[in-house]
């Protein structure tokens, strides 16, 4: 009796142990094949250059300062133009829709969409999500490697101190 | 000068709460020499522990020393709010924390609110609701009303999950001191402050905060009881009961924080989307996800002691995983920003206290799990394991959901590679996980415990499967061109609501008559499985409406002028104009819309753009019309070259629904919490489900 009910057990941990270990490698399975196909990446314009071009298909972020006086609405009254930059190079940019809350011409924006043939990047979104601190932290960095960081900064604590 | 009083009470947090750690602990019964002072005779139990016969345990003198310190924690706590919350009102800004987040514009209901944004107002909020949750656990263990297994047991072990309690109330009042002190004062106030961040600026905003922090904090006192059930290896029926209220507890408000927070990004940004996969919302969602697996393991480990080790890892794991979102989203430790742009600090004291406390519970885990000993088995096919399984997956998918928030940030630690991790990610991930959990809980309350058998369960399933094929059948015959994500969705959705119902409805009508009303056989479920039911139907709506809001939204962008109307479903919005308003501190541009639902007219929308002068920041609000058929949701935008504005029209059918939906589960678990309360004071916790 108490035979069968320890093999009964030990029977139902190794049904726990197995089930455990095939769902956690269905999941490291899932995990990576999603991470190769739907994880986007962020670039720089800097980045963008040097990459193009760049598979129309292929999602991608490209974050930066909007360039003053770039910011334009097209005929159709909806499509929006602007361009940003990291201080080094600039790409162009286009999206249709209302552009977040924190949008302002010279300061950091991050866009996530495709490039089209002509090297303009296409926008399906302008990302609202960020921070308080007018910077998003991907653009913050990629003005550091630009290397224009510092100046930007002052400029801002600048702004902040008027 | 009362900020300094808050300061010092926040000290005496930290002490006390030693103290009680200290009074509570139970390795004074080790010592047999207090035990002979106080004049009981000494037993030596078979386990070869020593406990003495005045059944108390702790402190030499038998005293209830040890129950004060609860009620000071609290007293201290109360003190060290209610001078933070005073310098916010008063705006003293003096203290950097208010000049950082408040401004002497900002109105009072925000100034308050402000006191819980910054990480250090939090960590004063999160101190307090674990002070008061360290109070209703000493009144439940000691209290008059304690429940009838907490009468049985002898102290010891109750104790210790308050020892433990004491410690996480010192060590968080230590990581808030040293990481993001709020009553630090500058010897020179700046004139006025930088005002408060105004997309914070809301009230949902303001009242998330509590219901996140009271949630984390039930985590605490789960993770306290978990812990002591594993020193003492007894974790058994006895804790899981004491358990009970605060898996509910912590559900609820942790799941009110979530809708909360939900509805707040659909209302205010104005891309409105009630859900982001950002690291905010993924560290409230994380907590609850385990707190769901943990909710249903425990009715298990009550019912039959089963799934003891499972049960108690995720115990401790709930804690684990709320603590770490709370620093995930103040910290910067895996971007390189912290110098430059934030505050200098980073939450290391947050962070070291958390590898500190868990590194030790899991270790405990890791020595004790395997001698908790599991006196009864199950079969494959039974209640036990369908529950056992669900909660593996919803272990699992919180482990999607951690990978995927962390896996950016440590690239970026390590590689300097930027990428994001978004919803395509999670979609493709968790719905191979997500479909077989939402199939087995369409019948997984139906199984009988230990052992089923499958044709009872296929008999039991007939109506609910007839029905869910239909549904997915007129679904995909009346839209035909629909993807399967979606459509998989709505018939999920279909199966667990038919389901439950058929359920509900064989308990109540197909039960051996007792001779008397249909109401008493309502009365013979019990709170539990209606509230159950009633959440697993709240799932199923809000399912069903995401689903279909996902699939047949219909947006629309136009440049309008005054008196233009706008098509949208079966809505039509005719816009009016805007105005330029005075807000509170801040001006707006308010938009008139008039909505009419097949020409009647239905009600106005009044979308916003706010402009915050302080921070120089505009924020959206949206117009939303919660319809019978869907949502409506309106924003404005700047103004159009041709002279209109540019307005962005969004109908969401069925949207409604998962505001529903989530309402549905938040009165089930309200209602589960309530009965449980009536219940144990009127029959002094003899419980009748």
């Amino acid at each position: 009796m108490s035979l069968s009910r320890a093999k009964a057990r030990k029977r139902q941990r190794m049904y726990i142990i197995g089930a455990v270990l095939l769902a956690v490698a269905g999941a490291a399975a899932l995990i990576l094949t999603a991470f190769e196909d739907s994880v986007v990446f962020f670039f720089s314009p800097t980045e963008i250059i040097e990459k193009s071009p760049i598979d129309p298909d292929q999602r991608l972020r490209i974050g930066g300062l909007v360039v003053e006086g770039s910011v334009q609405k097209l005929q159709d009254g909806k499509t929006i133009a602007f361009a940003v930059t990291d201080m080094a190079e600039t790409v162009p940019i286009s999206y249709s829709g209302i552009l977040p809350d924190l949008f302002r011409e010279g300061q950091g924006v991050v866009a996530e969409g495709h490039m089209n043939a002509e090297g303009t990047f296409v926008a399906s979104e302008v990302l609202a999500k960020h921070d308080e601190n007018y910077m998003p932290p991907e653009v913050a960095e990629s003005l550091k490697k630009s290397g224009y960081w510092e100046e930007i900064e002052a400029k801002n604590a600048e702004q902040m101190r008027n | 000068m009362l900020a300094e009083f808050g300061h010092f009470a926040l000290l005496l947090i930290v002490a006390t709460g030693l103290g009680q750690a200290v009074l509570c602990s139970p390795f004074w019964l080790r010592v047999p020499v207090h035990a002979s002072l106080q004049g009981n005779p000494v037993l030596l139990t078979d386990a070869g522990t020593i406990t003495t016969n005045g059944s108390t345990g702790g402190l030499p003198l038998n005293s209830r020393a040890h129950l004060i310190m609860p009620f000071g924690i609290l007293a201290m706590a109360i003190i060290a709010q209610a001078a933070l919350l005073h310098s916010f009102i008063i705006s003293d800004f003096s203290l950097p924390i208010v000049a950082e987040v408040s401004h002497s514009s900002t109105p009072l209901l925000f100034r308050i609110g402000a006191a819980f944004t910054p990480d250090g107002g939090a960590m004063v909020l999160w101190l307090l609701m674990l002070s008061l949750v360290n109070v209703l656990l000493t009144l439940q263990l000691f209290g008059p009303a304690k429940s009838p297994y907490a009468q049985e047991d002898d102290g010891t072990l109750f104790k210790n999950a308050m020892s433990i309690m004491g410690l996480l109330i010192a060590v968080l009042g230590v990581a808030t001191l040293i990481d993001a002190d709020p009553f630090l004062r500058i010897p020179v106030a700046p004139l006025d402050g930088r005002g408060m961040n105004p997309q914070s600026q809301d009230i949902l905003r303001v009242l998330r905060e509590p219901f996140l922090y009271v949630g984390l904090a039930g985590l605490a006192v789960i993770h306290a009881l978990t812990l002591s059930g594993l020193i003492f290896k007894k974790f058994d029926r006895r804790i899981a009961e004491t358990l009970r209220f605060w898996t509910i507890a912590s559900w609820l408000s942790l799941g009110a924080a979530i809708a909360i927070n939900a509805y707040r990004s659909y209302s205010q940004q104005a891309w409105g989307n009630w859900w982001y996969w950002d690291t905010a919302e993924n560290s409230l969602l994380l907590p609850w996800l385990l707190t769901t697996a943990l909710l249903h393991c425990r009715a298990v480990l009550e019912k039959t002691e089963t799934l003891k080790g499972w049960t108690a890892f995720l115990g401790l794991s709930a804690l684990a995983v709320g603590w770490f979102g709370v620093y995930l989203t103040r910290s910067d430790l895996f971007g390189s920003l912290s110098e430059t742009l934030n505050k200098p600090h980073d939450s290391v004291a947050l962070l070291i206290g958390f590898c500190v406390v868990f590194a030790g519970s899991y270790y405990l885990f890791w020595r004790r799990g395997e001698e908790l000993g599991e006196p009864r088995s199950f079969e494959l096919v039974s209640r036990e394991s369908s529950m056992f399984i669900n909660s593996v997956m919803l272990a699992l998918i919180a482990a999607v959901v951690l990978i995927g928030t962390i896996y950016p940030l440590v690239l970026r630690w390590f590689d300097g590679e930027n990428i994001t991790v978004g919803g395509p990610f999670y979609v493709e991930v968790l719905v191979p996980v997500v479909v077989p959990l939402l199939f087995l809980m369409g019948f997984a309350p139906t199984l009988r415990w230990r052992q089923d058998e499958m044709w009872l369960i296929g008999r039991r399933m007939k109506l609910a499967a007839i029905l869910s094929v239909i549904i997915i059948l007129f679904v995909s015959i009346r839209f035909i061109e629909l993807s399967p994500a979606p459509l998989i969705g709505i018939g999920l959705a279909g199966w667990i609501l038919t389901a439950s119902l058929s359920d509900l409805w064989a308990r109540l009508w197909r039960q051996p008559d007792h001779g008397e009303s249909k109401y008493r056989n309502l009365q013979l479920l019990g709170p539990r499985y209606l509230s159950m039911t009633l959440a697993h139907i709240g799932l199923a709506i809000m399912l069903a409406g995401g689903a279909a809001s996902s699939i047949w939204e219909e947006q629309v962008v136009v440049s309008a002028r005054a008196g233009q109307s706008i098509q949208a479903g079966p809505y039509n919005l005719q816009y009016e104009g805007v105005a330029l308003l005075a807000g509170e501190n801040y001006a707006t541009r308010q938009a008139t819309f008039i909505l009419y639902r097949h020409a009647l007219p239905v009600t106005e929308l009044f979308p916003e753009i706010r402009y915050y002068p302080i921070r120089g920041v505009e924020t959206r609000e949206a117009g939303i019309w919660h319809g019978r058929d869907g949502d409506l949701h309106v924003s404005v935008g700047d103004r159009a070259d041709d002279g209109g504005r540019i307005v962005s029209v969004r109908f969401l059918p069925m949207m409604t629904w998962v505001w529903a939906g989530m309402i549905m589960m938040l009165i089930g678990g309200t209602f589960s919490i309530l009965t449980r309360i009536v219940l144990r004071f009127q029959k002094n916790g003899v419980s009748t489900s």
